[in-house]
């Protein structure tokens, strides 16, 4: 695959209304780079211009200050759109088009020839979950399963950046899962990903660095690791304990010089476990069949 | 590009949409054939006008509705911005969505010439409904009027024809000599001259006594005459008017689905302008706004002279003196650079030339609806106009 680093220096974006007065200063002076093989999230409160710097980067929307390159290209030239790959915050497509067809079409607009559009849609279908769905109309579907036909749009011709608003909105942790393991896999094989997102968990899960946006303005960008971080707070997990051996734990780590601070049995996440009933039940429903 | 027009066409000229045309168009032919008429030949005519008009409507409702969303819905849904972060040129997406546009309009005009054809031919049942659409005869003398003109040797015949008989006209006729001193072979100059709605045009046919003859004109007509003049040298005497024995004008009844072809291909022109207009806005305002700006242009069908009126009108009003003078100039008529340059903007050169020394004051006044179609139509170089700038004005625009 085709490498790209994604450099953004002081971007800027000012909304101004028809008579040219100043509206919303959606992006103030955002800067920072993602090498490949890194996904990198972009995590703000809804408003804080997520998307518009999404759509800066793809030459949406025109920046009133500051550079962006991807791969070298400048952001939103044709040359730097034909390295990404986008899946837009609302998955609107013409629904008068199949599943399938929609994401032939796209091929083709891409320029991908008929046969390897055909063979790219396939492909896609089947990574991600999609073949039940690729013969019914996209008015027929579901708002996740919509996000995920969007998905496959965004991975058509491997592109070696992927800009993704929201991936996950709308889909069901099973589906949310497929998607994150695809962005893992794809950040492996050294695609450069940018997601934007108001889910903490979906960075939690799947983030290498992340960039907190308030009001167009960097508040924090950090690796999620060190952001997460508690400074000499260290989480012990133990497994066979009685309350007794608990207590006795408590008592070393009291005498080594430390505090517990919280003791308490070990919870899954929601997700995790809803994610866990939901693929039991399609390996029951695929044994039925 | 051609996915792109493929997907545009197959979501603008979607089934429904089209038999719900069809259906509209059959109702419109059947409630002017419903409507109390005297005879079976009037409501014939009758409901031949009010299914063209009825796809005037229809068609210029489709392409104003289609137009208009054609640009602004695809940005306000997200699928412009879906479509746009491809490596694909705005410019090309908007000629791509509008060629998609182009071929639905295409199909809908086929759709709606069909069905009118077909609803037409079944209220054309009867022989006299048919010959008061398809055809009428003009047989001299009784239907015309004619000049003996001895000292030129010139014999003049004219047809009143009803200014609203569409379609091709074939004229027919057999010169009939009672001259014997005119040669069976010998060939005699017929001079044509045609008045239709747009132009006059004149035309000079060979053609032998006794022999059929055989004239393609377009219409509408409003008359035509036929000036036959003798050769010099040929001894011939005309007794009389009646020497010419029978000189038939025939509206060709074999021709009816030409004129069917004619006036949906006139509709079709007409749409796409409209569309053109519609889709234009729509790349700069939100979809209600242009298809109200559409439907405005559609409605009074005078997009081709709507500038250069005000711009007469603004010269008039100044200068009435100016529209006195039979000779004048463009520099008279229009003496500001920015009235010269509003007026050749908006007029295509032909129609330029042709304006020039006609009466100013007389286009743009009256506007039967049966004119809107050729109006709006012929002025497509203006709708290309608006839609080369509204490309260019989106493509700066933010998504």
């Amino acid at each position: 695959m085709v490498q790209a680093k994604l450099s953004v220096r002081g971007l800027s974006k000012t909304y101004r209304d028809f008579w040219g007065r100043r509206r919303v200063e959606a992006l103030r002076e955002v800067s920072f780079d993602v090498e490949p093989g890194e996904i990198f999230a972009l995590l703000g409160p809804n408003g804080s211009g997520k998307t518009t710097l999404l759509k800066a980067l793809l030459g949406l929307v025109r920046p009133t200050g500051g550079t962006a390159t991807i791969g070298g290209e400048t952001a939103g030239s044709i040359a730097a759109r034909r390295l990404c790959g986008y899946l837009p915050e609302e998955s609107t497509f013409p629904m008068t088009l199949r599943a399938r067809e929609a994401i032939r079409l796209f091929g083709e607009v891409i320029g991908l020839d008929r046969s390897a559009s055909n063979a790219s849609a396939d492909r896609l279908i089947d990574a991600l979950g999609l073949g039940e769905f690729a013969e019914r109309r996209l008015r027929q579907l579901s708002r996740g399963t919509l996000r995920r036909v969007g998905f496959a749009l965004a991975l058509l011709g491997d592109p070696p950046v992927l800009l993704l608003d929201e991936p996950t909105s709308g889909m069901d942790p099973l589906a949310a899962g497929t998607v994150r393991d695809e962005l893992r896999k794809r950040a492996t094989a050294g695609a450069t990903i940018v997601l934007s997102t108001h889910l903490a968990s979906d960075v939690e899960g799947v983030a290498h660095r992340v960039l907190i946006l308030a009001h167009g303005r960097v508040l924090a960008s950090d690796s999620v690791d060190r952001l997460l971080r508690r400074d000499g707070v260290t989480q012990l997990l133990v497994e066979g304990l009685d309350a007794t051996g608990m207590a006795s734990v408590a008592s070393t780590v009291t005498s080594a010089g430390g505090r517990v601070i919280e003791g308490a049995p070990a919870r899954e996440s929601l997700d995790r476990v809803f994610a866990a009933h939901l693929r039991r039940e399609t390996t029951r429903d695929a044994a039925r069949s | 590009m051609t996915p792109l027009v493929r997907s545009a066409f197959r979501e603008i000229a979607r089934p429904r949409i089209l038999s719900t045309l069809a259906i509209a168009e059959a109702a419109f032919v059947f409630v002017g054939a419903s409507m109390p008429a005297p005879d079976a030949a009037s409501s014939a005519r009758l409901a031949e006008r009010v299914g063209l008009m009825g796809a005037v409507l229809l068609l210029g409702g489709f392409a104003a509705a289609s137009g208009s969303s054609l640009v602004a819905e695809e940005v306000r849904k997200g699928r412009a911005a879906a479509m746009l972060a491809r490596p694909v040129p705005r410019w090309r997406w908007i000629l791509a969505r509008f060629g998609g546009l182009v071929l639905a309009l295409f199909g809908a005009s086929v759709v709606l010439g069909i069905v009118h054809g077909a609803a037409m031919s079944g209220i054309l049942r009867k022989p006299e409904a048919r010959d008061a659409v398809t055809s009428r005869r003009f047989v001299t003398p009784e239907a015309s009027t004619h000049e003996d003109d001895a000292p030129t040797r010139r014999l003049r015949f004219r047809f009143p024809i009803d200014a609203q008989e569409q379609g091709i006209a074939t004229l027919r006729g057999t010169l009939r000599l009672a001259s014997p001193a005119i040669l069976p072979e010998q060939q005699l100059p017929l001079r044509v001259h045609l008045d239709d709605a747009t132009r006059q045009s004149d035309a000079t046919v060979l053609v032998r006594p006794n022999a059929p003859f055989e004239i393609d004109a377009q219409c509408p007509i409003r008359s035509a005459a036929f000036d036959v003049a003798w050769p010099e040298g040929v001894s011939a005497r005309v007794e009389d008017s009646a020497g010419i024995s029978d000189l038939v004008l025939l509206l060709d009844a074999t021709s009816r689905g030409g004129r069917v072809a004619n006036a949906f291909a006139l509709l079709f022109l007409a749409s796409l302008a409209v569309a053109a207009f519609a889709c234009a806005a729509s790349a700069l305002v939100s979809a209600p706004v242009a298809l109200a700006v559409a439907l405005l242009l559609m409605l009074l069908g005078f997009v081709p002279d709507a500038i250069p009126s005000s711009a007469r009108f603004l010269t008039l009003r100044r200068e009435p003196e100016i529209t006195q003078t039979p000779d004048r100039t463009i520099r008279e008529w229009a003496p500001t650079a920015m009235e010269r340059a509003i007026v050749v903007a908006s007029k295509p050169l032909p129609d330029l030339l042709e304006l020039w020394p006609g009466d100013a004051l007389d286009a743009g006044v009256d506007t039967p609806w049966s004119e809107i179609p050729a109006r709006v139509a012929r002025s497509w170089p203006q709708a290309g106009v608006a839609l080369l700038f509204a490309m260019l004005v989106f493509s700066r625009r933010d998504l």
